[in-house]
């Protein structure tokens, strides 16, 4: 079946790998650190030279990217069903998000590991290579793409983690991240493997879904149901959900801070379109006719959504409480970042139907927490870093009376912190608020149940981002201040003032978030792939 | 002109960063200063009532002054508006929160004999951003502006507390911050479900081609929306709107509209009235109040108790009974209980109190359970006492917390039984300050009366009405109130004021500065005037407002 699905016939090969560029220039980028020992030595100064090249690059032909007339609404190849690459301008907005933020932590490490660093080649590779699997991760709905990219995302991940060869903490977290990667790659290959024995042959989600719902009275339900469950868990692990977040707290505290701070936003980002572009499969094999049949068919969806809404609910809620006791603030945003992953979740959970007027509207939200997302957590690290690399601790203690010791610094953390509970007049309050209207929208039981948890989360949160913010500005033990490189202060007050412009004027964010979700791709099942197991009704025949 | 009187202040906080130490305090003074003098620039579009003879609302709701709208965040078939304006329910608030704002940033100006006297930048900075949401929330008539403006105000007040508080600061600033913040939440969740819920009502009636043509438009576009203004049909922030629209309060009212199985009205009054009723604070929510009062600095004491406790009382008027009216009745016996709770409670508290701050921190509670029983009665003299009330205990207890900072900056103390005799070495202050503590007490002739009575009137005549039968009850019980009222104020002021002087170390009490005669003056003269003409000073603006509110209530 593969084998027919040929992306390259008929088509202008050089024209679509324009589409590309980003993935190729990364690709490219790191063909170019592993040349450049050789050729012109070890030293972390050039190889980081070659790497930030390599990064701006990329940033540069993602922007480009937006002016390519053919990205629009295609993937490639659309004629044959297959949808192992898709470019469209969901994922080219992604991916703008992905390497905005990967110069962010490139710089980061020029400002702190550069110096010390013996093993830069081996260091950005990983980091290339990691950046690379998540702008893959969200260009796909084949099953088997989804695995691949996944691990090409997570690989790099686990190395990366435990990059300080020296420290125990890293080899731990490693280790842990690397065994729980594998069980849950193990589990998902396991589901795509039995969806790919249930559509007859097809790796399409497309396909898949149209299966599962053509299940629905047939005893193969419950092993299609098993198969789906075991692809969300593939996709758990990586945006770190409950039950599948232990490595979650230990990598992030085990790892060095630029690295915590890489895979806190957008390893989860790319796990949560990657989601989305499977829910949206789902709701067009549902009901693309109309909104009134979709209703009819809502029995159908509910129990998806309920699974999806239930894992968000549990993963915010769990993630504050066990936020309380920690004394570390890495490992204590480890846990934010946890609880965060759950708002964003909470996007998943609502399925509209393609026919309805803003059926994108999750898919925006998504978006648009996913920036303001970006701006908060690269703050509240920002300044951790720059703390760590002053006092070397990421303790609590370390942090006692910072608007005296370091005001530049304190007050952007503020400001982040306040905006991680997500309380105006900071734009993490609008991000929440666009994840609560997509499920107003939605207006079924489930999403006033998940306003509710939402809202009431965001009040479990305050305490220990609080925590945090009266050390910095109520306490004082005389510690001594100490200053900052220019660069890492301008930056996290770059964040701080990005998350109140944004909060005044998200107007222009939310309007390009609305207009790349509704051109987002979303494949439908192919014709030949009707053929699921025998005794089951065929989707036509279960609309009232 | 509206929106420059709310965001001088936050200009004066931006003119605050930049400028020169010495300069900082002038810079907060001369901003809070001319906020006042523009709000006060507001009065005469309010002489006569606020009464709307065009029928601007549907002839529904009172007329709304100085409207400001501006789309502020569009998305698809979304507008969140920039929407302000002042009717006689806001503006009597407005101009009291200027006037408490700015007698309350002079109050600030001895900052730097205070026991924390370090970042005055930071503190007058946080102050005006403070007053710049507290007018924000009193003018906007769009609910999600509100929401802003309202969770804008917590994180200064937090600080304020926090930093420039009492010992126990850090803790009743963090239980001020979770409080509200539990309170907001609740709002929060009523924010989206009325916006979305609003939304089908008004797609229902379009969809219904039964429904007269009328109807149909009036569910699109009512009566003071400009013909340009965004389409209903996604739902709507306008907290007008939703009062006034016949198809969204018929759908808001049904009994076939659930919110997670329970009755929409009944789940959404109760949400927006907790929220409300941390910040009133009634019974049981009050724990915090005690707490903030008595660890706040003088001036925020003033703020806390002058403002922030109104815009309780505030939000059952613009949100809860207007929107909600078939909730305010089902809650009724609820709401008239847990106010005379509030009342007979607080005040037992007061009584207890040794320390002076805190005995008038309870005394709030009290006083605010008024208000609670006024509108939960839901008649004329109720809704009209509740609102005097706000404003008169706006005058009296600032005016209170700065007699008690007064001699706190000379004592350093606030044990009640530590005092005695301040007449005799402070006479100009003594005579003000028992004027203030008459007009807490509710004495004929000053401003704590006149809401009192109406309050009581008020529940008198909701007896009459066979749902309330519990009315006469409550009313009896809550003029109880007032007796206990008067037992704990005259005794403070024997304690303190009365006797032999006090003799203790360090204990001078020399009189009060010409600084705070100026600031306790107007708060006295108001007490006075307010009690005296109270239609002159009050009821003229609020009454033809409060009567377009009741009649959207009842029905009428």
């Amino acid at each position: 079946m593969l084998a027919e699905s040929n992306i390259w016939t008929g088509i202008d090969v050089g024209q679509h790998l324009r589409l590309f560029a980003p993935e190729l220039a990364l690709v490219a980028t790191m063909l170019a650190i592993v040349s450049v020992p050789v050729l012109l030595g070890r030293s972390a100064r050039t190889v980081g030279t070659v790497a930030t090249i390599g990064v701006l690059a990329a940033l540069f032909l993602v922007w480009r990217g937006f002016g390519l007339k053919q990205v629009g609404s295609g993937a490639l190849s659309t004629d044959s069903g297959s949808t192992m690459l898709i470019a469209d301008q969901l994922g080219l907005f992604f991916k703008l998000i992905l390497m905005v933020f990967l110069s962010c932590v490139t710089l980061l490490w020029w400002m702190g590991s550069a110096r010390e660093e013996r093993d830069a080649p081996e260091f950005f590779i990983l980091l290339l290579g990691s950046a690379l699997g998540m702008a893959l991760m969200v260009s796909t709905t084949n099953l088997l793409m989804m695995v691949i990219a996944i691990e090409t995302a997570s690989m790099p991940s686990y190395a990366i983690v435990g990059f300080d060869k020296r420290n125990p903490k890293a080899a731990e977290a490693s280790l842990k991240y690397m065994i729980f990667g594998a069980i849950c790659a193990a589990t998902m290959v396991y589901g795509v493997s039995l969806l790919y024995g249930l559509t007859g042959g097809s790796l399409e989600a497309a396909d898949a879904a149209k299966m599962w719902f053509a299940t629905l009275e047939s005893p193969n339900r419950l092993l299609a149901s098993v198969g789906l469950i075991c692809v969300l868990v593939g996709i758990g692990f990586k945006i770190s959900a409950v039950p599948f977040h232990f490595w979650c707290p230990d990598a992030f505290e085990g790892a060095r801070i630029e690295v915590t701070t890489w895979l806190s936003v957008v390893s989860k980002a790319a796990g949560l379109v990657m989601l989305i572009r499977l829910v949206q499969v789902f709701c067009m094999a549902a009901g693309i006719e109309s909104v009134d049949l979709w209703q009819a068919r809502w029995s159908m969806m509910a129990p998806l959504a309920w699974g999806i809404g239930l894992m968000a609910m549990v993963t915010c809620t769990w993630a504050n409480f066990a936020a309380y006791k920690q004394t570390s603030v890495k490992r204590m945003l480890a846990y934010s970042s946890i609880a965060h992953a759950g708002y964003m979740l909470m996007a998943g959970a609502v399925f509209l139907s393609p026919a309805a007027p803003d059926s994108q509207t999750a898919t925006s939200a998504l978006l648009v927490y996913i920036v303001i997302y970006l701006f908060m957590n690269l703050g509240a690290f920002g300044v951790v870093a720059l703390v760590v690399w002053r006092t070397g601790s990421d303790d609590l203690d370390a942090f006692t009376g910072l608007i005296r010791r370091a005001p530049a610094l304190a007050v952007p953390m503020v400001i982040c912190l306040i905006s991680l509970v997500g309380l105006p007049p900071f734009a993490g309050f609008l991000g929440k608020w666009w994840i609560l209207v997509a499920l107003g929208r939605q207006g079924t039981i489930l999403s006033w149940v998940l306003v509710s948890v939402a809202a009431l989360n965001t009040l479990f949160s305050l305490y220990y981002y609080m925590r945090v913010v009266v050390r910095m500005t109520l306490k004082d033990d005389g510690r001594a201040s100490f200053s900052s490189p220019a660069g890492g202060v301008a930056m996290v007050n770059v964040c701080a003032l990005a998350l109140i412009v944004l909060f005044i004027a998200i107007g222009p964010l939310k309007r390009s978030a609305d207009h790349y979700a509704a051109r987002m791709f979303v494949p439908r099942a192919s014709q030949r792939a009707s053929a699921v197991a025998p005794g089951t009704a065929s989707l036509a025949e279960l609309a009232p | 002109m509206l929106s420059w009187t709310i965001f001088l202040p936050a200009i004066g906080a931006v003119l605050c960063m930049f400028a020169p130490k010495n300069q900082i305090k002038r810079i907060a003074f001369i901003s809070t200063l001319a906020t006042l003098l523009l709000s006060l620039l507001l009065i005469p579009a309010f002489m006569g009532g606020g009464i709307d003879p065009a029928g601007t609302f549907g002839t529904r709701y009172g007329l709304m002054h100085f409207v400001e709208r501006l789309p502020w965040i569009t998305g698809e078939s979304f507008t969140i508006e920039y929407f302000v304006g002042l009717d006689g329910l806001s503006f009597p608030l407005f101009i009291l929160t200027t006037l408490v704002g700015f007698l309350s940033c002079w109050a600030s100006w001895n900052f730097e004999n205070w026991r924390v006297n370090k970042g005055m930048r930071t503190y007058f900075i946080l102050f005006l951003l403070l007053e710049t949401g507290m007018l924000g929330v009193f003018a906007s008539l769009d609910f999600f502006l509100f929401y802003v403006f309202w969770e804008v105000m917590l994180l200064p007040m937090y600080f304020l507390i926090g930093v420039w508080g009492g010992p126990r600061k850090e803790y009743a600033a963090i239980k001020f911050f979770l409080f509200t913040l539990a309170g907001s939440v609740l709002m929060l969740i009523a924010l989206v479900a009325m916006y979305f819920y609003s939304g089908d009502a008004v797609r229902a009636a379009m969809a219904d081609a039964s429904s007269p043509a009328g109807a149909q438009s009036q569910g699109l576009v009512s009566g003071y929306r400009p013909a340009d203004a965004p389409l209903l049909n996604g739902g709507t922030f306008d907290l007008i709107e939703m009062a006034t629209n016949d198809v969204i309060a018929k759908h808001f009212a049904s009994d076939g509209t659930t919110f997670l199985g329970v009755k929409f009205a009944v789940i959404m009054f109760i949400f927006l009235f907790i929220g409300f009723a941390i910040k009133l604070p009634s019974f049981p929510f009050h724990t915090w109040l005690p707490d903030a009062h008595v660890e706040a600095p003088t001036p925020i004491s003033m703020i806390l108790a002058g403002v922030l406790l109104k815009m309780g009382g505030y939000g059952f008027l613009r949100l809860c009974y207007p929107i909600f009216p078939s909730g305010g009745e089902a809650w009724a016996f609820v709401l008239a209980t847990v106010g005379v709770i509030s009342i007979l409670y607080g005040a037992l508290c007061a009584m207890a109190q040794t320390d002076f701050k805190k005995l008038v921190a309870y005394s709030s509670v009290s006083h605010m359970g008024y208000v609670l029983l006024g509108v939960a009665v839901m008649t004329q003299a109720g809704f009209q006492g509740a609102m005097f009330q706000m404003l008169a205990h706006g005058i009296s207890s600032p005016m209170c917390f700065f007699l008690v900072g007064v001699i706190y900056d000379r004592a350093h103390h606030r044990d009640l039984n530590r005092f005695g005799g301040l007449w005799l070495t402070m006479p100009r202050y003594g005579t003000l300050a028992t004027i203030g503590f008459f007009a807490s007490l509710g004495l004929p002739g000053l401003c704590g009366f006149i809401g009192e009575a109406w309050v009581l009137i008020g529940t008198f005549q909701a007896g009459a009405n066979p749902q309330m039968p519990w009315a006469y009850t409550m009313a009896v019980l809550a003029a109880a109130g007032v007796i206990l009222t008067a037992g704990y104020i005259l005794w403070t002021i024997k304690r303190v004021y009365l006797g032999h002087p006090h003799e203790e170390p360090g204990h001078e009490m020399p009189e009060a500065t010409a600084r705070e005669t100026a600031i306790l003056v107007p708060f006295a003269v108001l007490c006075i005037l307010m009690g005296v003409f109270p239609s002159q000073t009050v009821f003229n603006y609020c009454n033809g407002t409060l009567n377009h509110i009741l009649a959207v209530v009842t029905g009428g």
